[in-house]
C-alpha cells in the first residue's frame, strides 16, 4: 500500500484536481467528507489529508510514502530525509520579503512571519541581524501596526500588500507544490511508485 | 526515600524481558558471524582521547562526537570505525592487510525524536588492498546481520561517489555553496538544483550534466548508461564502472535482495569517498546498515592506508525482527 498525503488549504483542492487528470479518483470526495484517510480508484493507493506542516513530519518518519507539499513549507521544516521527484507546478507562489516603500535593511531589524528559519537564514546570508517575530495570521498587519519593520511571507498576486500600503522588497523563493517521496519508501516501493509518478508525470 | 519519576532520556531504550534476551542472541549471532568470515572481534572503550575519536576525514565525527571533559580532551565516541583505524595504525607493518569486527554502544546527539541517541553499532573494516572482493565479503557479511531479523526484501543500493565528486570538483562552487547543493543533489530536486545552478551562472552543459547523473538510478542495467554518461562528458571511470558492475553481479544471487545502483545517493559518514553501499529494509525510516571505501590515515612513506568497511545499528535488528 502506497500512502500519499496532501496538504490540507490551498494545495489539496488543485492537487486533487491534477490528479483526477491522469486518472487518480477519490472514493470519497474529500471535501465532503470526515474522512482523514481517503480510499482511490487505483487499489494501492490512499490519500491522507494532514495540515501542511504535518507532511514533512510524517514522511520522516517513514509512515507516510509520498506528500503533495508546498517548497515553503520544506524549506520552513529542513527536514531532508526525503526525495523531491515532481514540481506539480500547482498553488504558485512566491516568498518575499517585503515592508512599507522607503523601508531599507538595518541591523536589530525586526522581521515578523510565520518562516521563522527561513527568514533567519535568508538575511543572516545577506548578512544582517534580525530579531524575528513568529506570527500565526496576518503577517502583513505587523509592519502596518508598527510590530515589524519588515515581514517574511507568501505573495500569490500581491494584492493584499498593496492594499496595505507594503511593498515587496525581495524575493526569497519561488514556491510551487512537490511531489516528494520518504528515501526508504522510494527505494523498496520503486516500482508502486515510479507508476504513480509516470502518471502524474503525463 | 524521595519519590522519583525515573524516566529516561530522549533517545536512549532500555530492554528488558524477551527483547533483552533477543539482542543478547543477535549479539552472539553476529560474533558467529564475523568468526565465520575470519574478522577478529575487538573491543575498544566506549570513552575515548578526542583524537582517538575523530581522526578521520570528513566533519560528521566531529559534530557527533560529544566532548566529556576540557581538561583532558575526552569524548563519547560517535563511531568506532576510528577507533579501529587507530589499531590498525598501531599494528600497521609493511603494507600487511588487516581485518577487525566490532560491536559497542556509541553515543550520537540527534534533533529527530524519530533517531536513537544510543545506537549500539556493529561493524567490520578492512585496511590494506582492498578490492572488489573484500567488498563483497564485506557486503555479505552484513548482509547476514540483517538477516538474523528474518526481513524477507532487502535493497542494496550500490554507489561511487568518484562521479558527484568529480562533477562538484568541476563546478569551484565556495564551501557553502557546495553543501547547498549536494544537499539538493541528495533529494535528487531538479528544480532547486536548476534555480541554485542558474544564480551561480553555470552553464547549461553542467546542468544537463548533473539532471543526467541524478537519473543514474535503478537497476543494475543503469551500469551501462553509466559507461554512456563517462563517454558524453569525458570521464575516465573504467574501473570504477567494472567495480559497480562485478560487485552487482556477485550479489545478485542473495535470497531477498534487490540490488540497485543510484550514484547521488549519500548516506553513510563523509569520510567515504568511493565505492560505498547503503541497506534498505520495510519499516525503517531510514537505511539500516551504510558501508564503503574511505581513506584512513597517512602512511609514514606518505602513502595513503586504503581501508573498508560498514557498521549497522544493532538495534534496528531487533525493532525490525519478525
Amino acid at each position: 500500500m502506497i500512502r500519499l498525503a496532501i496538504s490540507k488549504g490551498r494545495i489539496l483542492e488543485q492537487a486533487i484536481n491534477t490528479l483526477e487528470k491522469v486518472d487518480i479518483i477519490c472514493e470519497v470526495n474529500p471535501f465532503n467528507t470526515r474522512k482523514l484517510i481517503i480510499p482511490t480508484n487505483l487499489k494501492n493507493l490512499e490519500i491522507i489529508i494532514i495540515k501542511a506542516s504535518d507532511v514533512p513530519v510524517y514522511i520522516d518518519s517513514g509512515t507516510i510514502d509520498l506528500g503533495i507539499v508546498g517548497l515553503d513549507t520544506l524549506m520552513e521544516d529542513g527536514k531532508n530525509n526525503h526525495f523531491r521527484l515532481h514540481d506539480m507546478t500547482i498553488s504558485k507562489c512566491k516568498l518575499v520579503v517585503a515592508g512599507k516603500a522607503k523601508k531599507k535593511y538595518f541591523n536589530n531589524m525586526k522581521v515578523a512571519t510565520k518562516y521563522p528559519r527561513i527568514a533567519k537564514k535568508y538575511f543572516e546570508n545577506i548578512g544582517f541581524q534580525c530579531s524575528i517575530l513568529e506570527l500565526y495570521g496576518s503577517i502583513e498587519l505587523a509592519p502596518v501596526m508598527g510590530l515589524s519593520d519588515f515581514i517574511v511571507d507568501i505573495v500569490e498576486t500581491g494584492k493584499t500588500l498593496k492594499e496595505n500600503g507594503l511593498k515587496e522588497h525581495d524575493i526569497i523563493s519561488n514556491v510551487s507544490s512537490l511531489l516528494i517521496a520518504n528515501k526508504v519508501s522510494y527505494k523498496i516501493k520503486r516500482k508502486e511508485i515510479d507508476l504513480i509518478l509516470d502518471k502524474v508525470n503525463q | 526515600m524521595n519519590s522519583q519519576k525515573f524516566l529516561i532520556p530522549d533517545g536512549i531504550e532500555y530492554y528488558t524481558g524477551d527483547e533483552a534476551l533477543l539482542f543478547e542472541s543477535l549479539k552472539s549471532s553476529t560474533i558467529r558471524i564475523f568468526k565465520k568470515y575470519n574478522y577478529p572481534l575487538v573491543i575498544t572503550p566506549i570513552i575515548d582521547s578526542l583524537n582517538n575519536l575523530t581522526n578521520l576525514n570528513g566533519d560528521n565525527l566531529k559534530s557527533f562526537t560529544t566532548r566529556l571533559s576540557h581538561t583532558r580532551d575526552l569524548g563519547i565516541r560517535a563511531d568506532i570505525t576510528p577507533q579501529v583505524v587507530r589499531l590498525d595504525y598501531q599494528s600497521y607493518e609493511n603494507k600487511k592487510s588487516n581485518k577487525y569486527s566490532y560491536m559497542g554502544d556509541i553515543y550520537r546527539e540527534t534533533s529527530s525524536p524519530f533517531d536513537r541517541n544510543n545506537p549500539f553499532q556493529v561493524g567490520a573494516e578492512f585496511f590494506g588492498g582492498v578490492d572488489d572482493s573484500v567488498d563483497i565479503k564485506l557486503i555479505k557479511m552484513c548482509y547476514e546481520i540483517i538477516s538474523l531479523s528474518r526481513t524477507k526484501k532487502i535493497v542494496i543500493d550500490l554507489n561511487d561517489s568518484f562521479f558527484i565528486n568529480n562533477f562538484l570538483k568541476t563546478l569551484k562552487l565556495s564551501p557553502k555553496c557546495k553543501d547547498d547543493l549536494t544537499s539538493l543533489i541528495n533529494m535528487k530536486s531538479l528544480k532547486e538544483i536548476k534555480d541554485l545552478l542558474n544564480q551561480r551562472k553555470v552553464s547549461k552543459k553542467k546542468i544537463n550534466e548533473i539532471f543526467e547523473l541524478i537519473s543514474l538510478d535503478g537497476s543494475s542495467s543503469v551500469i551501462k548508461r553509466i559507461k554512456n554518461y563517462c563517454k558524453v562528458y569525458s570521464y575516465k571511470a573504467d574501473k570504477n564502472i567494472k567495480s559497480l558492475d562485478n560487485i552487482s553481479r556477485k550479489l545478485k544471487n542473495l535470497k531477498g535482495v534487490t540490488i540497485n545502483v543510484d550514484l547521488c545517493s549519500k548516506n553513510s559518514m563523509d569520510y567515504e569517498s568511493g565505492f560505498n553501499y547503503s541497506f534498505y529494509v520495510d519499516n525503517l525510516r531510514k537505511p539500516i546498515a551504510v558501508g564503503g571505501r574511505y581513506d584512513s590515515y597517512k602512511c609514514n612513506d606518505n602513502t595513503i592506508r586504503a581501508a573498508t568497511g560498514f557498521s549497522i545499528d544493532l538495534k534496528d535488528v531487533v525493532s525490525i525482527y519478525e
